[in-house]
């Protein structure tokens, strides 16, 4: 048989060529005072406690006359969507005419550790929408989620159809049945009374972080790390690389009930989906949705698995509804050189024609 | 990994077995005498030559001398992760360092583990009756190189204070061990079984760990636990309940947060045992990694997968969500503890906060109930700031 003896030569080239990546990297990082995060201009226009309000500098003279309001996710930054200008959804549709709103839902602390679902759905997004409405005059906008994000705006649009144009929803949690994603199975049994109480009512972010990471141990704690050295002596790429590494761990922590309350009811019990949510005291049902929605989704999405999404288009009483599919992650469908040059225009052409 | 693991404590030596059976069968017979050694394309001499050059741009950077192979590379691949180090260390940017920290201790895992299989292979025995003394020595060696990597997941979910505790770290716990072991030392002293299971943990068998503490925990619960769960007397009554409520939810903690641990450690060796068959199979086919990318590689997608078939069984989620629960509840309750401890010091403590900031979250809530009660009367502007848009 064949036995194979190490060869020092092999390790000493690579160490070379890894030196010589490492001292160009050092020189590129020494070379960076920032590293361009949220390129697209935009101005702040509404504050309610901590949640802020931004609106996307139109670059059109006359943008479209419906405006499209962002609700991102809780658990991360809303930036995402304009990491950097060569794959910013956000730019694509400005570019592309929109007039764009985008909710900071900010790090909770303090006070904000009581707030629940009641007060982000009922009352900050309502109070947003109710602001954009006012402001342009309008009975209807567009409603865009993202993620957990798009999980609120669904429940608002089924409580206040009357105030939504159309919606579309992002990488959507909501059917929490499924038995795909590791989330959706750590979560079934979760005692997230115990968790919470532990943390004083204010879940760290950086534990979520934790348990995001473990959904793909090696590859999110160590692989990425290890591999960057191997293109940090290109700037764009280390760059690309500290974006997404400054966004990833820029986690607020999470309030008590709201978090308890988004474990229970839907991962758990699933209520959203089987139509038995209430929010204020008021029925949060998917059927009650009869306005356009777009549903877009990654077929590689760890977080947020397809199984978990599609149903809502069925859920719905729309009439018009499309769902689109793209080959990518829960991240990629928004920063993917394959798919960021589509949704932009996607969404462009849902609302002008809607 | 299979999807029944139902007892996690009596497969540790199941996998033993397997992996003497596999050994037995594929490794000896791998390590054939020592083959000719290709002579470097290179000669040592000018390598050195070129690394010294290489590195001599940068005063953080010292050049050793150099040493015979094999340690060589490794010296080289240590000096230059050192002055890459010292380097760094000048860098203010926090995000870059961090990934600069996570690549270097990568790094060092992997020197690690080449010596580890270097050692493994020169250790080979020709006599079959050594390998199980072998394996159950390098297995342990194994999971005292890859622990350092492990625990990061081990500890996730837990409060922050109680991951410290989780490896290892039991400062300000001392006096609640020394209580615990007080507690224990009748139920020991009472029972052979459980003497001997003790004299094994001691030795660093981990089957008999687990199973001491989970018997030990079992006798707790139905003798000192009820002597604990009287009601108290005298003028302390409520902190001497919540002493003992605390002592009971620590123990609790600790024999789930054993069995945690136990599901990683076995995942640990399993991944052990693949990578070695991968590496094994990879030999025979002249196709072994030769540099730390190649090699991390096949280490890091055969861990990956060890893992996520772990986290996928209902028996990890089962223990983990346990472990967290318990190391919720008791950090919740120490936190009570200290609360207590310090009602008499003059400045309030975390709960007095939290009552005045919910006060203020519900009077927020009507003033904004309120506000919009006016405005929808026609006569108020929001409270809410607004700006052009």
């Amino acid at each position: 048989m064949t036995t194979q003896t190490w060869e020092p030569a092999k390790p000493l080239e690579e160490l070379f060529r890894l030196n010589a990546k490492l001292t160009a990297g050092l020189e590129n990082l020494l070379d960076t005072d920032d590293i361009g995060l949220e390129p697209t201009p935009k101005e702040l226009v509404y504050e309610e406690d901590r949640v802020k309000v931004f609106r996307y500098v139109p670059q059109v003279a006359k943008p479209h006359g419906v405006p499209i309001l962002i609700s991102y996710a809780l658990v991360n930054k809303q930036y995402m969507l304009d990491l950097q200008a060569d794959r910013s959804m956000i730019e694509r549709m400005v570019a592309s005419g929109l007039d764009v709103y985008i909710i900071d839902w900010g790090y909770p602390a303090g006070v904000d550790k009581f707030l629940t679902l009641e007060d982000y759905v009922d009352g900050y997004l309502n109070n947003i929408v109710d602001f954009i409405r006012t402001t342009h005059n309008l009975d209807k906008i567009n409603l865009l989620g993202v993620c957990q994000g798009a999980t609120m705006a669904a429940c608002y649009t089924s409580m206040y159809q009357e105030k939504v144009n159309s919606f579309i929803g992002f990488v959507m949690p909501f059917d929490f049945s499924t038995d795909d994603g590791l989330l959706f199975k750590w979560s079934r049994h979760m005692d997230i009374d115990a968790m919470v109480d532990a943390h004083n009512n204010l879940y760290p972010g950086d534990s979520l972080n934790d348990a995001f990471n473990m959904l793909k141990p090696l590859e999110l704690s160590l692989d990425k790390y290890v591999y960057f050295i191997d293109k940090m002596d290109n700037k764009d790429a280390l760059l690309d690389f500290l974006r997404m590494e400054a966004w990833i761990y820029d986690s607020p922590d999470q309030a008590g009930p709201m978090l308890k309350r988004f474990i229970k009811d839907f991962y758990q019990e699933n209520r959203f989906a089987e139509g038995t949510l209430q929010i204020g005291g008021r029925p949060a049902d998917p059927k009650n949705i009869t306005c356009p929605v777009l549903l877009v989704l990654g077929l590689k999405d760890h977080l947020v698995p397809p199984a978990s999404t599609r149903p809502f288009i069925d859920a719905v009483s729309s009439s018009d509804k499309t769902l689109k599919e793209y080959p990518v992650g829960h991240i990629g469908v928004f920063v993917s050189s394959r798919v960021a040059g589509d949704t932009g225009p996607l969404i462009h052409d849902w609302v002008t024609s809607h | 990994m299979s999807q029944e693991i139902t007892n996690p404590w009596g497969a540790w030596m199941d996998m033993s077995k397997s992996a003497w059976d596999f050994w037995t069968k594929s490794v000896q017979k791998a390590t054939t005498p020592p083959a000719e050694r290709p002579t470097p394309a290179t000669p040592w001499s000018d390598m050195y030559d070129q690394y010294a050059k290489m590195m001599s741009w940068n005063p953080f950077f010292q050049v050793p001398q150099p040493k015979p192979e094999p340690t060589l590379v490794q010296n080289l691949y240590k000096q230059w992760e050192d002055g890459a180090r010292n380097f760094m260390a000048l860098i203010p940017q926090p995000t870059a360092k961090d990934a600069y920290e996570r690549f270097f201790s990568s790094y060092q895992m992997f020197n690690r583990l080449q010596d580890f299989w270097k050692d493994y292979l020169a250790k080979v025995p020709t006599d079959a009756g050594a390998w199980q003394e072998l394996w159950s020595q390098q297995a342990e060696q194994y999971q005292r190189i890859v622990a350092p990597m492990l625990q990061p997941f081990a500890g996730n979910f837990l409060p922050e204070n109680l991951k410290a505790l989780y490896d290892g770290s039991a400062k300000g716990w001392d006096s609640i061990q020394s209580l615990i072991t007080n507690l224990f030392e009748p139920v020991v002293a009472a029972s052979p079984e459980l003497q001997e299971l003790l004299a094994k943990a001691v030795q660093g068998d981990k089957d008999a760990y687990l199973d001491f503490m989970k018997r030990a925990a079992d006798t707790y619960r139905e003798v000192s636990s009820r002597v604990l769960s009287m009601p108290a007397m005298g003028s302390n009554q409520r902190l001497v309940e919540k002493t003992q409520k605390l002592v009971d939810t620590y123990l609790d903690y600790t024999v789930k947060a054993a069995g945690y641990s136990t599901l990683f450690t076995e995942s640990a060796s399993d991944a052990m045992q693949k990578l070695a068959d991968h590496l094994m199979n990879l030999q025979q086919t002249g196709e072994v990694p030769q540099t730390f990318l190649e090699f991390y590689k096949v280490w890091s997608d055969t861990n990956e997968q060890v893992f996520l078939d772990l986290f996928n069984t209902d028996a990890f989620e089962i223990v983990m969500n346990d472990t967290i629960a318990a190391g919720s509840k008791l950090k919740t309750l120490y936190d009570d503890y200290l609360q207590d401890a310090m009602q008499t010091l003059p400045f309030p403590n975390r709960r007095e906060m939290d009552a005045v900031e919910e006060e203020v979250y519900k009077l927020r809530n009507k003033v904004k109930d309120l506000e919009k009660q006016l405005k929808a009367a026609g006569t108020g502007a929001s409270r809410t700031t607004r700006k052009s848009a």
